[in-house]
């Protein structure tokens, strides 16, 4: 939790001192990172781990940084965290960084659990519906989960949609006791 | 009767015509961490502090520290269903228990649930448990009294309807049995009471619930109890559950009389969950709002004025001391927010002295102008005398000649001392008090010996019963005028007569 803060922090730091234009391709950095991360997590811990000198693992991270388009942000970033013994915090960095994007491009990634597949057309009328409810565009990251019954949920980091059957028919269950 | 299969598709069709699809939008946070009935939430970044907090599973807690990055939460209820990683939903409203008519007679927990085993409560109002204390405008002094029965507090430490008066004393002294008195007091009145058991024994509630009953007295009454079993949070909300329970007859232009047996216990709670919280600890290891946390408890004691049809609610704190020091934290907190203090004495108590009153320590600052006249027309010096009295017993145990005066005085307090002891579960109304006070101040019982007044006190009580009722109703009514005591006089030597 305390690395929640300290990478909403970073997070801040990074965007406030990017020019607007640079966003888009930040992001596109963020999201490799993070596939490069999640493929390997073991790579994370090694650039905190004292078994390689503090030097060699600059580097490698600098040649990681390298490859991306913002080279010079994520390199002063990485040598930062590895000097500070705080690596460990970037994954919640990156979160937070696609979150604090998106958020400039009034966009949000929403959660959304739904009974069966439905057609694109489907998709796009609930993506309107929570549209309208949150004044935000939606990024869709669609589950199926039976148990809903029907109806959607919808789940940002901070707010819950319930338009699932099985909720309607709590509620019923409620009133009628 | 055949069913018309199209009748039903038609009924059908309706139905799904008007079917709104509604959805529930909630602000929601993480569970981060569970334990020890409190949780911590990440997220939930506009909850309100006290805002009510739903756990999946039908849990609910309570937002109590709202910190940069996440919120402390109380929970109410079963730690054991929350998970790490559970979604918390806020419900934007602060914690609510059921008020009204139908609570009367019942025993509920802290979120007025019952737990007597006699079924559902019909509430058909909820009211929230955390409320803002009036404001002046609103209020007015006191000045009906609330009749505890008991001689030596109507007489010398009298309580107003709306008045805060605490009971203070080390543990054993007789601090419950005179809140019991008094409810039991309350009898044929129009006041309701709420008796709050915090962190005490079950089997302690489950007798004074029997003494209730057994006094035909339940029936106006509630308990809300968190007994020492229950979870520090329980026992946290438990006083303020009551006061909300208390206040709705107050708002109603009913008077309504709450016990908080004891708030010692209640800051201990407190402490237990500031300390989970990790609040900074200050003295003897409270965190620094425990003034606070009985202030805004016992401010919402108050009594309406007309415009708001002049309801009331009266507070009788409890407190209980460790070798009689007023001067630990919380005692000094609770002395100076409320209107006085009723002291008992363990030295007192175990002498025999029962209700063990410390006259001399014992005040209340508001209650004096509720005192009805005529108890005030005979009560005379008699706190001061019998404080004056507590200091030349110590004295005249040096056993050094005594001067003629000093042994009247000395005469005199024994027997004020013996007329104001009282058995429990036996209030007494006004009239006789105020007959056996006239009788001792006047001197009547000076030349009985000690261990006859008892005795003397019994018979007036029956004369008066059997021979003067009419008399007794009178007197009450006002003043007592010259007349009316020469009328007294003449009862007491006729009583007198058989001694
Ligand atoms: N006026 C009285 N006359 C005779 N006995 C009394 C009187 N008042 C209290 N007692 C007895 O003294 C004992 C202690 O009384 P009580 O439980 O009211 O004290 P307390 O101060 O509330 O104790 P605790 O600290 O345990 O809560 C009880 O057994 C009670 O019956
Ligand atoms: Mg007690």
């Amino acid at each position: 939790m305390r690395n929640k803060l300290i990478a909403q922090r970073y997070s801040k730091a990074i965007i406030l001192n990017m020019e607007k234009r640079l966003l888009d391709s930040l992001l596109e950095d963020t999201n490799s990172l993070k596939t490069i991360f999640s493929q390997d997590p073991s790579l994370i811990k090694s650039f905190d781990s004292f078994l390689y000198p503090l030097k060699k693992r600059i580097d490698l991270a600098l040649d990681v940084a390298d490859k991306l388009n913002n080279k010079n942000i994520w390199k002063n970033l990485f040598r930062i965290l590895i000097k500070k013994h705080r690596f460990t915090i970037i994954p919640d960095i990156l979160i937070e960084l696609e979150e604090n994007i998106l958020d400039s491009r009034n966009q949000i990634k929403v959660s959304l659990k739904i009974a069966h597949e439905q057609t694109d057309k489907i998709l796009n009328d609930i993506a309107e519906v929570i549209k309208d409810i949150l004044k935000k565009d939606v990024i869709l990251d669609v589950k199926i989960d039976s148990s809903i019954i029907g109806g959607f949920i919808a789940q940002t980091n901070s707010i819950l949609i319930d338009g699932s059957i099985k909720n309607s028919l709590d509620r019923l269950v409620k009133i009628k006791k | 009767m055949k069913i018309q299969p199209d009748e039903i598709s038609a009924i059908l069709k309706d139905k799904i015509n008007d079917f709104k699809f509604e959805f529930d939008i909630a602000e929601t946070g993480k569970v981060v961490q569970v334990g020890d009935g409190i949780a911590r939430i990440y997220g939930m970044d506009n909850v309100m502090a006290g805002e009510m907090i739903e756990f999946p599973g039908g849990v609910v807690g309570m937002a109590l520290n709202l910190e940069e990055d996440n919120v402390g939460c109380i929970i109410f209820g079963e730690t054991r269903k929350i998970k790490e990683g559970d979604i918390a939903k806020r419900t934007k409203k602060i914690l609510q228990v059921p008020v009204g008519e139908a609570m009367l007679g019942r025993v509920v927990n802290s979120l007025g649930q019952p737990i007597d085993g006699k079924g559902e409560i019909k509430a058909k109002e909820y009211k929230p448990v955390e409320r803002k204390a009036l404001g002046v405008i609103q209020r007015q002094p006191v000045k009906e009294p609330l009749q505890t029965g008991l001689k030596a507090i109507d007489s010398m430490i009298p309580i107003g309807r709306g008045q805060r008066e605490l009971i203070i004393g080390d543990r054993q002294t007789g601090k419950t049995a005179i809140a019991i008195d008094t409810i039991i007091n309350q009898k044929d009145t129009d006041v309701v009471c709420i008796y709050v058991a915090i962190g005490q024994k079950k089997s302690s509630v489950a007798k004074i619930v029997k003494i209730l009953e057994y006094h035909g007295v339940m029936d106006y009454t509630i308990i809300v109890m968190a007994s020492a079993s229950e979870s520090a949070s329980l026992q946290y909300l438990a006083p303020y559950t009551g006061c909300t329970m208390g206040e709705y007859f107050r708002d109603i232009s009913k008077h309504a009389l709450i016990i908080y047996d004891d708030l010692s216990k209640h800051a201990v709670s407190y402490r237990e969950l500031s300390l989970l919280l990790r609040r900074p600890p200050g003295r003897e290891a409270y965190p620094g709002d425990v003034f606070y946390l009985h202030s805004r408890l016992l401010e919402r004691a108050s009594k309406l004025n007309e415009e708001l049809g002049g309801g009331s609610l009266t507070a009788l704190p409890i407190i209980e001391t460790q070798a009689d020091d007023l001067t630990a934290y919380i005692p000094t907190n609770v002395i100076s927010i409320t209107d006085g203090q009723i002291f008992l004495n363990s030295r007192l108590f175990y002498s025999g002295v029962r209700p063990a009153i410390n006259a001399g320590l014992s005040v209340s600052r508001v209650g004096g102008s509720a005192q009805i006249k005529a108890m005030r027309s005979v009560i005379g010096q008699l706190r001061v005398d019998l404080a004056q009295y507590a200091e030349l017993e110590a004295f005249s145990k040096f056993g050094s000649e005594l001067d003629k005066a000093t042994q009247a005085q000395l005469l005199r307090g024994e027997r004020l001392v013996e007329i104001l002891k009282q058995g429990q579960y036996q209030p007494l109304p006004v009239a006789k008090q105020i007959f056996i006070i006239f009788m001792a101040n006047e001197g009547f019982l000076d030349k009985i010996p000690v261990e006859e007044v008892q005795k003397v006190e019994e018979e007036l009580f029956s004369t008066l019963d059997s021979e003067y009722k009419e008399f007794m109703g009178i007197l009450i009514k006002d003043k007592i005028t010259d007349e009316t005591k020469d009328a007294m006089r003449k009862i007491c030597e006729k009583v007198l007569t058989k001694f």
